[in-house]
């Protein structure tokens, strides 16, 4: 178990009044906490220059190579469907 | 261990000529008798519901069945059809995991702490699937939450695996593969944030597809992690699947994330002619740590696309520590988030492993979060640039088949894994991503449980692998095996 991540949950958790933990619940969440940030390190060592996040929007909209070209979505009707 | 021999048809590769038979289809085969008064819609339902019943102790499929409200729109579909209408699922029965809005009846999540949460009206998938002539048996158990991949659950009980029931049936989509597999119904909504409709659909020798993200609305259904949920069918056959998607597809106001673009018809694009696809296999990462019977399947399975004429090539996807990071960054906080109002009010009603999933994301730091969300940029754009070369992408849709209940690690090659990381890292990726992907049976292992096969597309390119996916359920039968069970 890391313990800065420790401190950190014991800190930030009792300031979470809408999250009352116990002594045992802090210890299982600093070893969970720990481990996942672990497995997060490649990731946020990764260089994204200046990027900002991809919201909900951008993953649904994002044109593949093979449907570039087509007419832009919002010049179709809604629940435009081919007919089997 | 042996791999069984594969099961080849005796149609030729680009035959059709059973394509709509009961076996390969159940859901064209329902909707031909009901259209040729073969059979009644309620006689469908009667059939459902008593195999649901017969079930329920040993294998715990559902949570709460709606008979009344089956009996009522199976009247409906009667009534529709006499005046003509064309139903494209005309009285096919169906159920959802109970993360789905359904009037009238309470939706769970699978979990005690939502026992009174009472939907008003149903959810849009719901909505569409009973305007197509579908009739709606119940609810479906589910890992709690939907966070988890096993389908135990303390509330509802175990789903077992009807493959052997001393094994999990997968998750968290537990119930919709296991109602699914014992033939209760054809059709089962699931949901997918990690692999909660392709890994239970791999465990129990189902066909599950998570369309591309924003194909299907998501509205009314309860979520886990926004931006990574998708909705989809767990079906028996890919034809089944995509009669399904094309009821299910369509921008919806009520969900943001839902495209505009236009529906294709995934029928029609089921061309049996695969001559010249070009498929990549990713085997670094989702080819290292195999057993020997899934690797064998999936090998058997590639060899057949090539000798169809399909062009297969070794291709590398970029970042994958960084996607698994990315995925945890994500996940955790947007599930935190969401069921922070239900932690405050109700923590001792969930379950201890799952209260403390849903407490974990509190404790990310915000620039972690939005760093993930901007390496999913990168991760889209370098992959697109893989998709440029290939069609679609082959692997196992997990390293091994189903585990026994309690049990934490893998035994794989190259050592143990635990089993969160071997069963969700060949499928989170892409709810990541958001491409398209699609679990099909593959084989079976020597102990007599179902290998799944998972083939990736580019985003809004279901058609494609709905055409792989056929095209292999053309020339063998895995995907009409019955467990057991189900006899």
């Amino acid at each position: 178990m890391s313990k800065p991540t420790e401190q950190l949950i014991r800190e930030m958790a009792g300031g979470f009044h809408h999250l009352p933990l116990t002594e045992t619940q802090v210890a299982g969440l600093a070893e969970l906490v720990g481990s996942l940030r672990e497995e997060m390190q490649p990731m946020l060592q990764l260089d994204v220059g200046e990027l900002e996040p991809a919201t909900v929007y951008h993953a649904a909209t994002a044109v593949s190579p093979h449907t570039a070209g087509q007419k832009p979505a919002t010049d179709r009707k809604p629940e435009q469907k081919a007919q089997p | 261990m042996s791999l069984p021999a594969p099961a080849f048809r005796q149609t030729s590769p680009t035959g059709t000529s059973q394509a709509a038979t009961g076996e390969q289809q159940p859901i064209a085969r329902m909707v031909q008798q009901i259209q040729q008064h073969e059979v009644t819609p309620l006689q469908l339902v009667e059939q459902s519901l008593a195999r649901a019943g017969k079930y329920q102790d040993q294998f715990r499929a559902f949570i709460k069945l709606t008979p009344d409200l089956a009996r009522k729109q199976a009247e409906e579909v009667s009534r529709l059809l006499a005046q003509g209408r064309n139903l494209p699922l005309a009285g096919v029965p169906f159920a959802v995991k109970d993360l789905y809005d359904v009037a009238g009846t309470a939706t769970t999540a699978g979990s005690r702490a939502l026992a009174d949460n009472r939907a008003t009206e149903d959810c849009t998938a719901v909505r569409k699937l009973v305007r197509a002539g579908a009739i709606c048996l119940g609810k479906l158990n589910m890992h709690e939450c939907a966070y988890g991949f096993t389908g135990e659950n303390e509330a509802f009980g175990n789903c077992r695996n009807p493959w052997n029931p001393e094994r999990i049936a997968g998750g968290s989509s537990s119930g919709s593969a296991v109602a699914v597999a014992l033939d209760i119904c054809p059709l089962t909504l699931g949901s997918d944030t990690g692999g909660s409709i392709r890994q239970p659909s791999a465990l129990c020798g189902l066909t599950g597809l998570k369309p591309t993200y924003g194909r299907v609305s998501r509205s009314g259904v309860i979520p886990l992690s926004w931006t990574m949920d998708h909705v989809g069918p767990m079906v028996r056959s890919a034809a089944d699947a995509a009669r399904v998607l094309h009821v299910l597809a369509g921008h919806d106001p009520r969900d943001e994330a839902t495209t505009r673009r236009a529906v294709p018809d995934y029928l029609a694009q089921m061309d049996p002619a695969v001559r010249g696809r070009r498929i990549g296999l990713p085997r670094k990462w989702f080819f290292d740590s195999l057993t020997p019977e899934v690797a064998q399947a999936v090998e058997v399975a590639i060899e057949l696309f090539r000798e169809a004429g399909c062009t297969v090539e070794d291709v590398e996807l970029p970042l994958m520590d960084e996607v698994l990071g990315a995925h945890r960054a994500i996940i955790f906080p947007e599930a935190s988030s969401y069921y922070q109002p239900l932690v405050r009010k109700k923590a001792d009603s969930i379950s201890p492993g799952i209260l403390s999933l849903l407490q974990a994301g509190s404790f990310f730091p915000a620039t972690d979060y939005l760093k993930a969300l901007r390496v999913r940029r990168v991760v889209r754009a370098k992959w697109a640039e893989v998709f440029r070369k290939v069609d679609c992408l082959i692997t196992p849709t997990t390293p091994m088949t189903a585990t026994a209940f309690g049990q934490e690690t893998a035994a794989l090659p190259g050592g143990d894994k635990p089993l969160v990381r071997a069963y969700l890292d060949l499928t989170l990726p892409f709810n990541l991503s958001g491409h398209p992907a699609i679990s099909v049976p593959c084989g079976i292992s020597a102990d007599n449980l179902p290998i799944g096969l998972q083939i990736v597309g580019r985003p809004f390119e279901e058609g494609t692998i709905l055409q792989l996916a056929g095209h292999w359920q053309q020339q063998t039968d895995w995907h009409q095996r019955r467990p057991p069970a189900a006899g």
